[in-house]
């Protein structure tokens, strides 16, 4: 059974060429899509841990971190499916998101750092293929993030191979310090942070788009799984030039995006400035240098994950509510619409850091570990906050009166369904911060990293 | 192939490098100025000529599987070009050619600026570090992506300017001892940057299809 390990992602990339070529039947994609992330769920969690096998000439591994983040691709990949097809993107979703899966899944089990580094453009490139034409703004969107995708593709061998130099000629400190900053591009266009947030802003402008979603969701969390591994095999690389650089754009891009929530006019542009500016926060917590400041930053990427699927599954039920009200009888009163309005609202703002829901809290954790007394980081945050929120009372008027765009389809309250599972699910995270939390630290322990300067390395061996 | 094609595709790059590194600005800059289709033709002889000064530093394999690549994401654009060019012929879109020869001239400006950066940059800074050749076909490739990428309204154009920029990170690369694990995944990155902006350029074309329908109806 070993040798199963990789089936995780070759399953999904063998879905995805199936489904690109039956994508044209109605129901056939997502259905063979959800199949297929069950399937992997499943298999996932029959895998043995850390039993190395071999395939295509590399070593792949599950180990308990990498199954716990599996499971939550997969999840996610399942939840969002149900969303494309409520939002009549069940042609463009499935496969590439499928394929991106697959290939996120590689990243994970490789035991080589540099192949897992180099998948992941590749990962990416697929997901450019989930723009639907249904929204104009998801082209140019879209564009931009093929185009930041592919920018650091040098920094990854050059970061690799000065590696590789500084564990031969260890007395050479000016490797490993360029090795480190090599780090920043890669982290930054890949999360995109400020000022490269706008690609996903401008994607989902015109509405629910799912790629945008998948990349929040899923993307953001293995890109920061892949940097804090990184950082564990190579404790010289978090340095603290570089925690501090990446600390900056991460406030950067979580003011800038909470304060432009403001002008947004469309409740999937209010969702994109608070996804982008929460991950600002995640990545000021992570680069606090601390555990408690990492946890905090985990905890905060958790949340957020389930906050934007639950507010994706809100918009995406919408259409369906609304033209199910219209038919029916007019004076009766809006619940469903209403409880869409509650649970995207509520989604919004655990990302905008409300109390009494766990954002709050964990800033509170993070601000502290930042040993921040000047008032500007906390006004910057409360800026950020108080912009999404307004962005959310726009977005919440146009929510209630939107107007169907077409019948209502046999989907009953399915989509309510999924609104309401993920609705408990964030408000139980929210309202159990520090039960979560402990239970992050247990998950995780192995992918906290140890931060050490590079002056410290020279008379610690460090062992690559 | 024979061993003297091969053989003398080894040593084109030797004996005719600058005339090699002038095509290569060139070609950068028709890809400035031209359409979508013409565009094609110069990245693919760009790429070539890519290849060719690449082959003695990398060699058969690492070239062939880079050839291979550059063929197929050729084969890619010009299939989707082709299907879209069947169904313009249904559909008149000559507002848009209009718009586009209004742009030439700008784009011939920004060509020539591009060409100025080009040898500025490269007498100024960048022979001190590299080689003249190398330092002329990085920094020739890096400027023609930028300002293609900066000038790009179709996503084609976006395409092209990601692979033109790829091929700068790959010359620096082949510097070193490049990785062949390392350099097969560049050429499949390659071939899904074809297929990721064809897609682009295709939903692109729906769009204002779809919007051209609805102005109409």
């Amino acid at each position: 059974m070993h040798e199963a390990v990789y089936w995780v992602a070759l399953l999904p990339l063998a879905a995805a060429l199936v489904i690109a070529l039956v994508r044209k039947l109605r129901w056939v994609p997502v259905a063979l899509g959800l199949a297929t992330a069950l399937a992997c769920l499943q298999l996932v969690l029959s895998l043995p841990l850390d039993d190395v096998a071999g395939f295509l000439g590399q070593q792949w591994m599950l180990d308990p971190t990498g199954r716990l983040l599996l499971l939550f691709i997969y999840a996610a990949t399942a939840v969002l499916l149900a969303i494309a097809a409520f939002t009549e993107q069940a042609e463009s979703f499935p496969a590439p998101a499928l394929a991106g899966a697959g290939l996120l899944s590689a990243v994970v089990l490789l035991r080589s750092s540099i192949l897992s580094f180099m998948l992941l453009p590749v990962a990416l490139l697929l997901l450019v293929l989930t723009a639907s034409g249904s929204f104009p703004s998801a082209v140019p969107g879209a564009s931009r993030f093929l185009v930041w995708t592919i920018l650091p593709i040098l920094c990854v061998p050059a970061v690799f191979t000065l590696l590789e130099h500084f564990a031969v000629l260890p007395d050479q400190p000016v490797l490993a310090q360029w090795s480190a900053w090599l780090t920043i591009p890669p982290v930054v266009l890949w999360l995109t942070l400020f000022p490269f947030d706008g690609a996903t802003r401008l994607w989902s402008r015109d509405g629910l788009s799912v790629g945008p979603v998948f990349l929040w969701a899923v993307k953001d969390a293995v890109v920061i799984y892949l940097m804090l591994g990184l950082w564990r095999q190579y404790p010289m690389l978090p340095t603290e030039n570089v925690t501090t650089v990446l600390g900056i754009a991460g406030l950067m891009t979580a003011v800038f995006s909470g304060v432009v929530a403001v002008a947004q006019s469309s409740p999937s542009g209010v969702l994109a400035c608070a996804a982008m500016s929460e991950l600002g926060l995640v990545l000021q917590g992570i680069t606090t240098s601390t555990d408690e400041g990492v946890l905090g930053g985990l905890f905060l990427l958790l949340s957020r994950s389930v906050a934007v699927l639950l507010a994706s599954a809100s918009l995406a039920a919408v259409n369906h509510v609304v033209a199910r009200e219209s038919k029916s009888n007019m004076q009766s009163f809006r619940w469903r619409s209403l409880l869409l309005l509650i649970a995207f609202s509520l989604s919004v703002l655990t990302m905008a850091g409300m109390p009494p829901l766990g954002g709050f809290a964990v800033r509170s954790q993070i601000y502290a570990t930042l040993l921040a007394q000047e008032p500007y980081l906390h006004l910057a945050w409360l800026s950020a906050s108080m912009g999404i929120a307004l962005g959310l009372v726009r977005a919440g008027w146009s929510l209630w009166h939107t107007k169907p765009r077409s019948p209502a389809g046999r989907l009953h309250d399915l989509p309510l369904l999924l609104v309401l599972c993920l609705l408990l699910l964030c408000l139980w995270i929210g309202l159990h911060p520090q039960d979560v939390m402990g239970w992050i630290s247990e998950w995780f322990r192995d992918l906290l990293p140890t931060f050490h300067s590079v002056s410290s390395c020279l008379t610690v061996p460090c062992v690559l | 192939m024979s061993p003297t094609f091969l053989h003398e595709f080894a040593s084109l790059s030797s004996s005719y490098t600058p005339q090699l590194v002038a095509g290569l600005a060139i070609c950068g800059a028709v890809l400035v100025v031209s359409g979508d289709r013409l565009a094609i033709v110069a990245f693919l002889v760009q790429r070539l000529i890519v290849v060719s000064l690449l082959w003695p530093s990398v060699r058969l394999p690492l070239a062939a599987v880079m050839l291979l690549a550059s063929i197929a994401a050729v084969l890619v654009y010009i299939v989707t070009e082709g299907r879209l060019l069947i169904k313009a012929r249904h559909v008149r879109h000559t507002s848009q050619r209009r718009s586009f020869l209004a742009q030439v001239p700008f784009r011939a400006l920004a060509a020539a600026l591009g060409l100025l950066v080009t040898y500025g940059l490269v007498q100024g800074y960048a022979s001190n570090l590299l080689p003249l050749a190398v330092a002329s076909t990085v920094v020739s490739l890096l400027v023609s992506s930028l300002v293609v990428v900066i000038l790009a309204n179709t996503g084609l154009q976006t395409g092209l300017a990601v692979q033109t920029f790829i091929d700068a990170c790959r010359v620096l690369y082949a510097l070193w001892q490049p990785d062949p694990l390392v350099w097969g995944l560049w050429a499949v990155c390659d071939v899904l940057v074809a297929l990721a902006a064809c897609y682009l350029r295709k939903t692109e074309v729906a769009v204002v299809e779809r919007q051209t329908a609805g102005e109409c109806g």
